[in-house]
């Protein structure tokens, strides 16, 4: 069946128009299309995928300046919870287990619900599949095996939100995975019964429901929230006065939030956050939403779950500068090579950037990077060229995710394919100029 | 494998990460400006960023609907570009609220009530539209899937604007009658 992308074969579009405007996209923002790219495409040993689920009220967008991991990986790089699958086999973490362990088949295809987790901010689902046909052909064409049309029903009421996933591939016929659904201000009860209705695999309908009931009394026990109730005011990066309250921050070994209510409207694209804990260590956002339709917005910040819950925050309101619509070029290139080491780059009045060392193996080159500044993890974000001034990208099964070493938060690794080390390359970042951090505004806040 | 114009297709149907790379690292200025004609008049370079994200995921998706033997992939791409820019500028606009396919059934004077006759029409719609002679499919998709000007589909096909207005105005009566008979023959 023809659908839109056949007929604009024959739109015969005539591109000259647009040759001379005077745009270049900068190297960064090319590196960062690029992972968000690949984040969505399957390749050998990376099974992430972002699917927007559903959203009615609320906007989901990720910031300009959310630095690489946007999704939830695997619980196994989690310090707090080293398993979300051991964790509940073991111990029985949620509800009535056994009930969503049924398996249901349907159109070739077995569905079987593992577990469920939930904090304030998400609730995570993980589900496996299995199939005659071959799983990895599967993966390699759309959303498969997420299911943008599922229907998710929380007490007999439907659940209208935003969501990500992350697969991994057993062997040829089976896949596991985890949906995960941003439930920021749905007010969920400690106790409940949930409904998933697959309703499409691999674009074939079917009947895969499940009913079970879930409770987070024992997550419930290892979330913290913080009072904040604090004002913030400012001007975005097209001169408006914000006025905001900072209202809550939640954290629990899964997620954490920044609850904000904006008393005026707000652009994510003129201005933002960053928070930093009482080490200077850059909580790692995540996403943004932002509730439009109240006559106030609500806006969460979404971050990763932390390693520990931090004792103070402190809140840097950001402005993005303008350049009629299109993106400032922000971008710099070190003058020196990686072959004097360390190698300094500043980052205008944001910081400095620090290559460490490089390590040339022989399937791969590992550079080891730290940062200083007002927004170290921000900071870290790098691009790799050649003598020649050509982009060289990350290793295709880089997990985006910079920071190696949970005791070490401001020292990060990015993995590139073998290099020569007898040749020139030269590193780019970002000098910032296109930001301004608004540190006379910024908020610091005991947490207790 | 070093990633060129002549193997990209077959490295993106075979998905090839090094190809996802490389329609970033070839395309992005140009997609950018075509997005930008649309939407800059927001002057929200985020919104520009996620349309440009959705076409290279897009492009990547649906690699096996392109057609080499129609077109180039610049061209190809060039039109998912304009075509996504114009979806994203009616979703963020406030008059009005509708795709472009939605817009056909304007311009053809339905009205729709049935979301599931709405969604089976469009599909009868993609292949009426599929099935029109070359000249006048183009002349239709330039103007209501990519928005061009009657004088620059006159230019760009070396026709006069009375020419193209005259196969728009054929191929919107065509489509109409077609449409109403498959509705009369209970296909839709």
């Amino acid at each position: 069946m023809k659908d839109i992308y056949d007929l604009l074969n024959d739109v015969d579009f005539n591109t000259n128009d647009y040759e001379n405007m005077n745009i270049n996209v900068d190297d960064l923002t090319k590196k960062r299309l690029k992972k968000n790219l690949r984040k969505n495409i399957v390749t050998k040993n990376k099974h992430k995928k972002k699917i927007l689920i559903a959203s009615l009220s609320a906007l989901c967008v990720t910031g300009l300046l959310i630095p690489k991991e946007s999704y939830v990986t695997f619980a196994e790089k989690t310090p707090v919870i080293s398993s979300i699958f051991e964790n509940f086999r073991d111990s029985g973490y949620l509800g009535d287990y056994k009930s969503y362990g049924q398996e249901v088949t349907d159109k070739g295809f077995s569905v079987k619900i593992n577990e469920v987790i939930l904090d304030d901010n998400k609730l995570n689902f993980a589900y496996t599949i299995k199939t005659n046909k071959n799983m990895n052909d599967l993966c390699k064409i759309g959303a498969f095996p997420f299911c943008p049309d599922q229907i998710i029903k929380i007490n007999n009421t439907r659940l209208n939100v935003c969501g990500g996933g992350t697969y991994k591939i057993l062997d040829d016929h089976t896949v596991k995975c985890i949906s995960s659904l941003e439930i920021v201000g749905k007010k969920i009860p400690s106790r409940f019964t949930m409904s998933v209705d697959l309703k499409k695999l691999n674009n074939v309908k079917g009947n895969w429901k499940f009913a079970f009931n879930v409770e987070k009394s024992k997550i419930e026990k290892q979330i913290k929230k913080f009072d904040i109730n604090k004002n913030i005011s400012f001007k975005d990066g097209v001169n408006k006065n914000i006025k905001v309250t900072l209202k809550s921050f939640n954290i629990s070994p899964i997620s954490a939030a920044l609850n904000i209510k904006c008393h005026t409207p707000i652009n994510v694209s003129y201005c933002g956050f960053i928070v930093t804990d009482e080490n200077n260590t850059q909580l790692q956002q995540t996403g943004c939403s932002v509730n439009g339709l109240l006559a106030e917005p609500e806006m969460n910040l979404m971050f990763t779950s932390q390693y520990k819950v931090p004792k103070k925050l402190k809140i840097i309101p950001y402005k993005i500068l303008q350049n009629d619509g299109m993106l400032v070029n922000s971008h710099i290139k070190s003058k020196s090579t990686l072959s004097t080491l360390p190698l300094k780059i500043n980052q205008g009045k944001v910081g400095s950037l620090t290559v460490k060392n490089v390590e040339f193996k022989d399937t791969k080159t590992i550079i080891n990077y730290t940062t200083e500044g007002i927004a170290p993890l921000s900071q870290a974000d790098i691009v790799l060229y050649d003598e020649k001034g050509k982009t060289i990208s990350p290793n295709a099964d880089n997990d985006f995710n910079l920071r190696k070493n949970a005791n070490n938060p401001n020292e990060y690794t990015e993995e590139f394919p073998k290099l020569d080390k007898n040749k020139k390359y030269y590193i780019g970042t970002s000098d910032f100029s296109n930001i301004y951090f608004d540190e006379a505004n910024k908020l610091e806040v005991n947490l207790k | 494998m070093k990633i060129t114009e002549d193997n990209l297709v077959t490295q993106l149907v075979n998905k090839n990460p090094k190809a996802a790379d490389y329609i970033v690292e070839t395309y992005s200025n140009l997609l950018y400006k075509i997005i930008y004609s649309v939407l800059g008049v927001y002057k929200d370079p985020q919104l520009i960023e996620e349309c440009l994200n959705d076409v290279f995921l897009s492009s990547w998706n649906n690699i096996n609907k392109f057609s080499k033997d129609k077109c180039k992939f610049k061209s190809w791409i060039s039109a998912i570009a304009k075509y996504k820019a114009i979806d994203y500028k009616r979703k963020f606009s406030k008059n009005k609220e509708l795709n472009p396919l939605d817009d056909q059934f304007e311009i053809l004077n339905y009205s729709t009530e049935d979301e599931i006759l709405k969604a089976e029409r469009k599909t009868e719609l993609i292949e009426l539209i599929n099935n029109m002679n070359k000249i006048d499919k183009t002349i239709f998709l330039k103007k209501y899937f990519i928005d061009e000007s009657v004088k620059k589909i006159a230019s760009d096909l070396n026709l006069t604007i009375t020419n193209v207005n005259t196969r728009l105005c054929r191929g919107r009566k065509l489509l109409k009658e077609k449409l109403i008979l498959l509705e009369e023959r209970g296909v839709i």
